[in-house]
């Protein structure tokens, strides 16, 4: 695939997201215009009401007795400048609040999607087009995990694993072993879709020409599966696990909670029951900047997994 | 005059340690060991570390831990020396002279003098800086080293509740002025005076706490001197309260806030320590609204409150673990009016018969009680957010009795509301429910003397002025007899005669520990969990 259409259909991929971006923007800044009530206490959010001088501040910092469309300017330069305001409640910078939670965020979410990879890719594999009793376990399983929500999921980790066998402990967190729970959490609620995802797309592979060629060839059911099929399901899968990257701030809100977690999911939750404004807008802006990047991603990686794709997306 | 206060607040000390022994009698005798660390299940991160600008109960534990305040208050109310070691009154009740204990230092070397004293009281009075002013504060004077005077502008009997209050704890000045805008974030610039130090913070995960060494200033309210039994404590936050509960005792040591169907998992099991307290400050109540119709007719604020059955409701939803509250104060403050208890509630009978009386005579087709075409129904508005201990199922309860025994729609509104309170200031709410956690006794008293406006200033009406001349009047007498009979006679008022509050609940606070565990308690002033000074591991 030529560099040039590689880098076309980057930028206009990265067009796209700046558009989905700003849209996102606009949206949070419609929101203060249309909720009913003095914008300012709202922002400043908590549970008391706040006095004149703490309101006067919030005006200042969003030149409230401004007209609408300086507003809207003011906000989007502000953005643009990666300044993502002020939390009245916590009396911090936004940014500084978010990056803190970060690390920890990402960490769970990639040992989850890892995990959920780790289990999903042989479920799948060795058990397309089979019908023995490991397919009616895998379908059971994968039910199972696909109906329960992940609070529920976590609920019963905790419970069996961490407070009735001890293996893995949840408040120590600087023991590693703490991890393990919360990104099963995690991973099961994304095992069941990856898998079945993966399953049919290997199924379909396995009843095209070449798989039969390939056996022609004397080569084991084993690396049939393995060496040819497995291949085919990646797209499909790739889909999957970027929407659910996408979405990981979701399931981080549930899992940090049950889990007690740091990171953005706790952020979230804390900003939302102190009706702090500015913090959930900063992370509704954050998450939809996150959620554009992994889709950029996951659409060139289709081009790396499948030659005949290239820029053609 | 100073010095004959300090005679009776060690005896007040005295019988607070004997308070304490006898809310764990098993640990009396075992002599306490110097040593060791706790991990420590607690509900809150707190969303800010400046004392001066939190205002979450159960953020003060940690603290409580890492600040001093210039005086601590007593189980009974009294004010004993802390940061100061002692204190005057002015005759005429406006000038207050601190005199500084000598040789305090702050966690960063800083050292505590009147200077620091002074900085500390100016910042804890500006706004919009600080949540804890305190309207009748007028300036601070260095007098020497170790004295300041403080002027108010007229004699108020709350400003000790102040200078006791940990929203006025002690921070190093150096913190104030170098690191001002790190404070709520917490982390090692935030400097005190108090037994531990903040080692390491974690947003939403933890925060651990290391024993000050030099620490040897510790009040007389507390069960010993020197530095903290503890060499370290880890608070890890678990908002999940099964998660609190199931990691006890294998992986935590202590944890707070235990909901009532929890409770059994730990009482009088061996094994686990089990305390609660009941919160001073207000209790849990249905404020009514006496300025919106139907409300606005006395009669019917009456039924409403005798219209259900608040004992058996509570009986059967907190199994014993919650009280019932009589008053608008708590029990446990000095200022509650004992004679409140049994004296209203559950009078169905005479419910009906004052609703009859008000004319609301005839019955819609739903059972409910009509005028004029009219309804006979009020709105309770309950933020989401404020829901917990099963309130709104309480509530719900409430309204079902309401509807069955006199016919009064009672409609329960759960909204997720950002804007409740200006809801309830526009005066378009019949009932709010809420509670005050605090033992501050000018908003006590400004609940109590707001004659059912619900919001705190919005109403000049003058029905209700002389019971504001009341409040003020308890606020500025120096005569605690004349105080808490003012207290009485406003409580009475409010709860019997003017059924503008109807008090639901008593708030208490849990605790549960491994039995390993020693000398945890709550603090006086609030009643809600207290920090680990005493705390000491068994061998």
């Amino acid at each position: 695939m030529p560099l040039q259409s590689i880098l076309v259909s980057l930028s206009r991929r990265v067009a796209l997201g700046v558009v989905v971006l700003w849209f996102t923007v606009t949206l949070t800044f419609a929101f203060l215009q249309i909720v009913p009530g003095d914008p300012a206490a709202l922002l400043f959010g908590g549970d008391e009401i706040p006095t004149e001088e703490q309101l006067e501040e919030v005006r200042r910092d969003w030149g409230l007795e401004r007209p609408v469309h300086e507003q809207y300017l003011l906000y989007i330069e502000r953005l643009v400048h990666g300044d993502l305001g002020r939390s009245y409640q916590q009396r911090t910078e936004v940014a500084t609040l978010l990056y803190s939670g970060v690390w920890s965020t990402v960490i769970l979410a990639v040992a989850g999607l890892v995990l959920a990879v780790v289990i999903s890719v042989p479920l799948a594999t060795l058990t397309a087009g089979s019908s023995t009793l490991l397919r009616r376990f895998a379908f059971v399983f994968e039910l199972v995990t696909i109906s329960m929500p992940s609070f529920w999921i976590g609920i019963i980790l905790i419970l069996v694993f961490s407070f009735t066998l001890n293996w893995f402990p949840i408040v120590a967190l600087d023991n590693p072993l703490s991890l393990v729970l919360p990104a099963a959490t995690i991973a099961l609620g994304l095992v069941g879709q990856l898998s079945q995802v993966m399953r049919e797309s290997i199924e379909r592979a396995l009843k095209e020409p070449f798989i039969l060629t390939a056996r022609s060839r004397g080569l084991s059911d084993g690396s049939v599966r393995w060496g040819h099929a497995l291949k085919h399901s990646y797209i499909p899968a790739a889909t999957i696990t970027g929407t659910f990257a996408g979405n990981v701030l979701t399931g981080v809100v549930v899992t940090e909670t049950v889990f007690g977690r740091p990171g953005l999911g706790t952020i979230t939750v804390a900003a939302i029951t102190t009706h702090d404004i500015p913090l959930v807008l900063g992370v509704v802006i954050v998450s939809a900047a996150f959620f554009v990047l992994v889709n950029i991603l996951v659409d060139l990686s289709y081009g790396l997994v499948d030659k005949r794709i290239g820029s053609s997306v | 005059m100073a010095k004959k206060k300090f005679i009776v607040s060690a005896l007040a000390g005295i019988l607070v340690l004997g308070g304490i022994g006898v809310a764990a009698p098993r640990h009396a005798a075992a002599e306490p060991v110097s040593g060791g660390e706790i991990t420590y299940g607690t509900q809150t991160d707190p969303v800010n570390w400046n004392p001066h600008q939190n205002n979450q109960a159960n953020a003060f534990l940690y603290l409580r831990n890492i600040f001093d305040t210039l005086l601590e208050k007593t189980e009974n109310g009294d004010f004993v020396p802390s940061l100061a070691e002692s204190y005057s009154v002015s005759d005429d009740g406006t000038v207050y002279t601190f005199r500084l204990r000598d040789g305090v230092t702050f966690h960063d070397g800083e050292k505590l003098d009147a200077a620091a004293v002074k900085l500390n009281l100016d910042k804890a009075n500006e706004t919009p800086y600080s949540i804890y002013a305190f309207p009748n504060y007028d300036s601070a004077t260095v007098v020497d080293d170790r004295t300041v005077e403080v002027r108010l502008k007229k004699p108020d009997a709350s400003f000790l509740d102040s200078i006791a209050y940990i929203g006025w704890g002690i921070i190093s000045p150096k913190s104030l002025t170098e690191h001002l805008n790190d404070l709520p974030s917490g982390g090692q610039n935030l400097a005190g005076t108090g037994p531990f130090r903040i080692s390491s913070y974690q947003k939403g995960a933890q925060v651990v706490l290391e024993s000050f060494d030099d620490y040897n200033w510790a009040p007389e309210t507390k069960a010993h001197q020197g530095k903290a039994y503890l060499d370290k404590v880890t608070y890890r936050f678990l908002a999940e309260p099964s998660s609190r509960v199931g990691a006890l005792p294998a992986q935590v040591d202590v944890i707070e806030g235990i909901s009532a169907l929890d409770v059994s998992k730990f009482k009088d099991r061996d094994g686990f320590v089990y305390l609660s307290n009941d919160a001073n400050g207000d209790t849990f109540k249905l404020s009514l609204n006496a300025f919106l119709s139907p409300l606005d007719d006395v009669r019917v604020r009456q039924a409403l409150r005798d219209g259900f059955d608040l004992d058996a409701l509570v009986k059967s939803l907190y199994r014993g673990e919650i009280r019932r509250a009589w008053s608008h104060t708590s029990p446990v403050s000095p200022f509650y009016d004992k004679s409140l208890e049994g004296a209203w509630g559950n009078n169905v009978e005479n419910a009906n018969k004052l609703l009859d009386e008000a004319g609301w005579t005839e019955r819609d087709s739903e059972g409910f009680r009509v005028k004029d075409g009219k309804r006979l129904s009020v709105r309770v508005l309950y933020p989401t957010q404020l829901d917990r201990e099963q309130r709104s199922t309480l509530l719900q309860g409430i309204s079902q009795q309401l509807k069955q025994n006199i016919g009064l729609e009672f409609i329960v509104d759960l909204t997720p509301s950002s804007t409740y309170l200006k809801e309830v200031a526009s005066g378009a709410v019949h009932i709010y429910p809420s509670t005050w956690l605090h033992s501050d006794v000018r908003k006590s008293l400004n609940g109590l003397s707001n004659g059912g406006a619900l919001a705190t200033d919005n109403k000049a009406d003058p029905s209700i002025q002389p019971l504001k001349d009341l409040a003020a009047e308890a606020l500025a007498t120096s005569d605690n007899a004349q105080r808490i009979k003012i207290f009485h006679e406003l409580q009475r008022k409010a709860v019997i005669d003017d059924v503008t509050y109807i008090p639901l609940l008593v708030q208490a606070y849990q605790i549960a520990a491994s039995n390993k565990v020693n000398g945890l308690g709550f603090i006086n002033q609030i009643g809600s969990p207290e920090g680990v000074y005493d705390v000491w591991v068994a061998k």
